[in-house]
């Protein structure tokens, strides 16, 4: 997130695809946007380019030869925390929720109107330009969240918490104390734009509660109309 | 148990008892015939001998030994009468019998001690009993024991029978089975093992429907491929033709806006129908997608028809939805979505301006929920309702022309309901219009 290596306000963005033609006019469109662009054309060459130099975003194609967008994300995310946008196949089904655990900030289905990517990129910028880092440890009243090891634990024992319940649960923590409305959590938690007919929040929400023993909504709050929030006990 | 079966069980026993019957009879009339025969000659002969006694005893001893031979209580006899005629053809005993009867003449007459003549005969014996009666002898002499018989004849002969007609119809069933479910799709069905180690027609019929749906199966992989291959291949200039079309926008700016917005919208369409195209492919290869969303079927019915509502008021056609009670289901949200999404938007496409589609959500039955949407638009060719269904099928050249659709839709959507263990049919309604139903589980099995 640091922006030392550029005098003006423009963002660095590292382009990893197998496809030179396409590389070389997503560089060209993204430099009209005003990003700055570096490109390369394989898995292993990401890996060391990203890691060589502080880029504000990473767009990342999924399917290249010899090394595909997961195995570099997997490579990367240990030491490197660049927000990361992963164009995928389209009319492919890929699990978001891996992909969250493994730390891809969005998904794009590629071939995709480049006015998208760009609007997406933004807004991966602005996330993480806002969000603070990531924490080893947070703690609230009982629970007590290692977002590395994606644990949590509740008065010393450790929730068996599915990852959409895990997801929900750190979300909320991180803001401890505010609402999170239902659009936040849906992107952030489950990877997918909330829509009107999608109930998963409810039902992992309320499976939530019920592991946490929290059957009174008391530590986890329902604002009606706005969202949820973790109550700061 | 077919119709063939029990045609061949039933006409082959029927047949069996009829000739068993028939032959049974006949051979016991025949030796009951052939008895009666052998006992009437030896009637015969020993007539004779009585009639060649009689003559001996005129021969030697005249009328009166004769008379008294008759009068013999031991050589009576009811049956074998043996009448001596004197030379007025009137017999010695005062009997009456039929002159014209050929027998009276059949013995040379004899001269007697006295010298007068005398004709000896005797009648044959009297016809017992009629044709019919004979025939019919064997059954009446025990009936019991012929109606057991019968029965276990029939029993056996049905045994057979049964056997027979298993043997031959239940291999054709199995054949008729496996094309109903080739006609099904299920293009992996062979039957060649379930018809087992026979070495006959039916035997190479099978083997033939295999190789057919071997075929069959082979053209449609192929054609599947096809279509998964190009819509793979266009992906990557299609990418770049987006990113060109990005760029020429900025660079030239709103000089040239109506055409490149065109192009934009084209390009956007294109995108749409690769990527239905993928979709297509991925649910026909069998791909799995996460079943991890929980929707609202009403709201998901309502966000569709309000999506719809635009498109549909500009021309004049209205969407109603009519939610009995709504249950929110675990799904693939975006295969769902989609999928009455294209159910919805057809409809809208094809109902007539100035009517409207009908949406409806029911229970039905009790573990399950029914969508039904009803258009009031031309409806379907019955021959066609089937292949509704299937991929870039042309219902009609005009039809399609007119509506500009590519027929991906409907086969996405019947993928993706049954992805969910759920079915989808198409039928015309009465009074005009198409109505497709889904039925979808209320929860996931």
């Amino acid at each position: 997130m640091s922006e030392n290596n550029t005098s003006d306000n423009k963002s660095n963005i590292l382009i990893i695809d197998d496809d030179f033609e396409l590389c070389e006019m997503l560089a060209e469109y993204l430099e009209s946007e005003n990003f700055i662009v570096d490109k390369v054309h394989d898995g292993v060459a990401g890996v060391s380019q990203a890691n060589a130099k502080s880029y504000d975003a990473i767009v990342l194609d999924v399917m290249m030869p010899k090394m595909d967008g997961f195995s570099v994300l997997r490579e990367l995310r240990p030491t490197n925390a660049t927000p990361v946008i992963m164009l995928t196949a389209k009319g492919e089904d890929i699990d978001r929720i891996v992909g969250l655990e493994m730390g891809a900030d969005d998904y794009l289905p590629k071939p995709c109107n480049p006015r998208e990517l760009v609007a997406r990129i933004k807004a991966v910028l602005r996330r993480t330009q806002l969000a603070p880092a990531i924490q080893d440890e947070i703690k609230t009243g009982d629970l007590v969240i290692m977002p590395k090891s994606r644990k949590a634990f509740n008065a010393g024992t450790e929730l068996p918490l599915t990852s959409s319940e895990y997801n929900l649960l750190e979300v909320l923590a991180r803001q401890v104390g505010q609402v999170v409305d239902k659009e936040t959590l849906s992107e952030q938690a489950l990877g997918k734009k909330l829509t009107a007919y999608d109930r998963s929040i409810d039902m992992h929400m309320s499976k939530l509660r019920q592991k946490l023993g929290d059957d009174d909504q008391q530590l986890i709050q329902t604002v009606r109309g706005m969202g949820y929030q973790l109550t700061s006990q | 148990m077919g119709n063939l079966f029990w045609k061949i069980f039933l006409w082959f026993w029927l047949t069996l008892i009829l000739i068993a019957g028939a032959v049974a009879w006949a051979t016991t009339i025949y030796i009951q015939n052939s008895d009666a025969y052998q006992q009437r000659n030896l009637q015969s002969r020993y007539l004779n001998s009585r009639v060649e006694l009689i003559r001996q005893v005129i021969y030697y001893g005249g009328e009166e030994a004769a008379t008294e031979v008759f009068e013999n209580k031991n050589l009576k006899s009811r049956r074998l009468t043996v009448y001596v005629l004197d030379e007025d053809y009137k017999d010695i005993l005062g009997r009456s019998f039929d002159v014209h009867n050929p027998l009276v003449r059949k013995h040379e007459p004899v001269e007697s001690v006295d010298g007068e003549t005398y004709l000896v005969f005797s009648e044959q014996l009297p016809r017992t009993r009629n044709t019919l009666q004979r025939m019919l002898r064997p059954f009446q002499r025990s009936p019991g024991v012929y109606l057991v018989w019968l029965g276990i004849a029939i029993l056996l002969s049905g045994l057979v029978c049964f056997g027979l007609a298993q043997y031959l119809s239940r291999p054709i069933r199995k054949l008729q089975k496996a094309a109903k479910q080739l006609s099904q799709g299920n293009l992996d069905t062979r039957v060649s093992d379930a018809i087992g180690n026979r070495r006959d027609e039916i035997a190479d019929l099978g083997q033939d429907f295999d190789q057919m749906a071997a075929r069959l199966q082979s053209l449609v992989n192929n054609q599947k491929q096809l279509l998964s291959d190009i819509s793979h291949e266009l992906r990557s200039p299609l990418a770049r033709m987006q990113l060109a079309v990005g760029l020429a926008r900025k660079k030239l700016g709103s000089g040239v806006s109506t055409e490149m917005e065109r192009i934009e919208q084209e390009t956007e369409r294109l995108d749409e129908l690769v990527g239905q195209s993928l979709t297509l492919s991925r649910l026909d290869a069998g791909a799995v997608y996460a079943k991890d969303d929980f929707i609202d079927i009403g709201e998901l019915l309502e966000s569709i028809i309000s999506n719809c509502d635009f498109e549909a008021t500009e021309n004049n056609k209205k969407v109603t939805l009519s939610v009995e009670q709504s249950w929110t289901i675990e799904a693939n949200g975006e295969l769902l979505h989609r999928a009455l999404e294209n159910i919805i938007r057809n409809a809208i496409r094809y109902t007539d301006v100035n009517t409207s589609v009908n949406v409806d959500l029911t229970q039905h039955e009790k573990t399950q929920l029914k969508i039904t949407i009803g258009d009031q638009g031309p409806g379907v060719p019955e021959d066609k309702i089937n292949s509704l269904f299937e991929p870039f099928v042309r219902l009609s050249a005009a039809r399609d022309r007119d509506s500009g659709g590519y027929g991906l839709g409907l086969a996405i959507a019947k993928r993706a309901i049954e992805f969910h263990q759920g079915q989808i049919s198409a039928s015309n309604k009465e009074n005009g219009g198409l109505l497709i139903e889904v039925i979808l589980p209320l929860a996931d099995s």
